[in-house]
């Protein structure tokens, strides 16, 4: 690994992807929960429900629209503005291009997400208000991480990723994964949501009073689908930047 | 330098979109030296520099460039650079930071003594600190040349370098690929403006609709476009009598006569047509108010060239 080179591109993937209009949009998107939370305190609506609701719509929302804004421009933005060839026509091995833009995209998605996910759940919990916002904020980094990889592959191969990353957000995350219980086991959004309970119980729906394990994948499951997805989105990404045609 | 001294090996390349072939069955050997391909718009130039920068596999053929298959061995981006025909920069930069980034991914030294070296190749030393963002089209085009040369290239390509390059700019650019040649480095420039490239390349490639028209040196293309026929659009008082006089001559293919009174001729030598038209308007009395080519253009000449 060339350390100059890959923090020359660390330093250009930040500044690509930390634009102005970028940044307010992440803002106010990780303003929401804080906001949502403050409120429900605001109006003394705590309760377990309502925080369980809440820590989900982090997880179904806020974590996968911050990933996407973040991480889908990180190729397509090259793509679409012809500059990839500047990367490309280099002896750099592919996978040191992908891996700095990664880990960029991955670290300016995950401060905001960790910090609306942590203040929101710190506000908004009725008790054990620490231990669950250390859960919530774990499971969200570590969604986070799958997401900013499918997402920044997504950019290598559609010039149209925030539509289909939109998509796929809205119809498989929110929509199918919640009403078809086998489809927890593809999706992003529920294995955060099982590492978040391993440390926290209380971040999932109670079925008789107790926690409902029963809705989501195993924790080991999760662990390694997880794994699975970012290890396999960077080689797919890797390979897309040996394969493809650049204009 | 590498099979038969050739920096640029071209087998039985084709490359197709769809059902649209942008280059067909192509094979040529580029020596080194400075090299100009030209073609008219939509020829295959950048498609066929493309293939040979490794951005874009070929349907069919093989490639060689400095001896390597470049879609499978990127080490020999360290030994070339490439300005592609987009205006492609980081906005966000200054000069010298493109410049040096440019140093770092091609493994070159990075050092701001070599920056400033190559950024004032180009004579932009003066703005090397402003963002590019700020630049004009002239200064945008002169950075990415700095950003090509700071490696000290063995082969620079130049897909369509002076599009958009204003008179001053066109000759500063041709004096440095000049000075850039003498130090022994080879150069591919395409344009699809001749003067462009027989200005400053010692061999011509020809490309018309995805394939080799001619190659060789820029005299023998210049003395080719030099002897075909040419339409002349001539508009005179007299026709008639002008074009009574003119038929007989060897260098007279054919006459057209349009509806206006202009006299379109055919010929084989304008220079020819030009004295004898001329010397019978003088004779005769006949006031000339037009004496024009009319089918000057790259294409028409290509056309003829392939015919």
């Amino acid at each position: 690994m060339n350390w100059s080179i890959f923090n020359a591109l660390l330093g250009l993937t930040f500044r690509q992807i930390a634009t102005v209009r970028r940044l307010i949009i992440v803002a106010l998107l990780a303003a929401v929960p804080i906001v949502g939370s403050a409120l429900l305190v605001y109006f003394d609506l705590t309760s377990e429900t309502a925080t369980v609701i809440f820590d989900l719509s982090i997880f179904a929302t806020v974590l996968p629209i911050i990933a996407l804004v973040v991480a889908s421009p990180v190729f397509s933005d090259e793509i679409e503005d012809r500059t990839l060839p500047i990367l490309a026509l280099t002896p750099i091995p592919r996978w040191q291009i992908v891996m700095p833009k990664l880990t960029t995209a991955f670290v300016v998605a995950v401060v905001p997400i960790a910090i609306a996910a942590f203040v929101s759940a710190v506000i908004g919990s009725d008790t054990n208000a620490i231990t669950s916002a250390v859960a919530v904020t774990t499971g969200v980094v570590f969604g986070c991480a799958c997401y900013t990889s499918l997402f920044a592959f997504l950019g290598t191969i559609t010039g149209r990723s925030i539509i289909i990353g939109l998509l796929y957000i809205v119809a498989w995350e929110a929509l199918f994964a919640n009403i078809i219980p086998a489809l927890n086991y593809l999706s992003i959004g529920q294995f955060a949501i099982a590492i978040a309970a391993q440390i926290e119980p209380n971040v999932l729906p109670l079925v008789d009073g107790e926690p409902n394990f029963a809705t989501i994948p195993a924790v080991a499951y999760s662990l390694v689908a997880g794994l699975v997805v970012v290890v396999g989105c960077a080689f797919a990404g890797i390979r897309r930047l040996r394969s493809m045609d650049i204009n | 330098m590498h099979n038969n001294g050739a920096i640029v090996e071209v087998n039985a390349v084709s490359k197709w979109f769809g059902t649209v072939v942008a280059v067909s069955d192509l094979s040529v050997t580029i020596e080194p030296g400075i090299t100009g391909i030209l073609g008219p718009n939509g020829a295959g130039k950048t498609t066929l520099l493309r293939m040979i920068c490794g951005l874009s596999a070929p349907s069919e053929g093989e490639i060689r460039l400095l001896g390597d298959d470049p879609r499978s061995n990127h080490d020999v981006y360290k030994r070339i650079s490439v300005m592609s025909e987009h205006d492609a920069v980081y906005e966000f930069m200054t000069g010298s930071e493109f410049v040096r980034l440019n140093a770092l991914l091609k493994d070159a030294d990075p050092s701001a003594s070599n920056i400033a070296r190559a950024v004032d190749e180009v004579a932009m030393g003066f703005a090397s600190e402003r963002k590019i963002s700020t630049y004009s089209r002239g200064m945008r085009q002169r950075i990415r040349l700095a950003a090509a040369l700071v490696s000290d290239p063995d082969l620079l390509i130049l897909d369509e370098p002076l599009n958009g390059a204003d008179p001053t700019q066109r000759i500063n650019f041709q004096d440095v690929l000049l000075d850039t040649a003498r130090r022994g480095k080879s150069i591919i420039i395409s344009s699809h403006i001749l003067e462009e490239v027989e200005t400053v390349a010692s061999s011509v490639l020809l490309i018309v609709a995805g394939k080799l028209a001619a190659a060789g040196d820029h005299r023998a293309i210049r003395r080719a476009l030099s002897d075909r026929p040419y339409n002349v659009s001539i508009t005179s008082s007299d026709t008639r009598t002008l074009a009574a006089a003119l038929v007989g001559l060897d260098s007279v293919v054919s006459l057209q006569f349009e509806s206006d009174g202009t006299m379109i001729a055919l010929t084989s030598n304008v220079s020819d047509l030009q004295q004898a038209v001329a010397r019978v308007a003088k004779e005769h009395d006949i006031t000339l108010s037009r004496f024009e080519p009319i089918d000057d253009s790259l294409e028409s000449v290509f056309e003829y060239l392939v015919q």
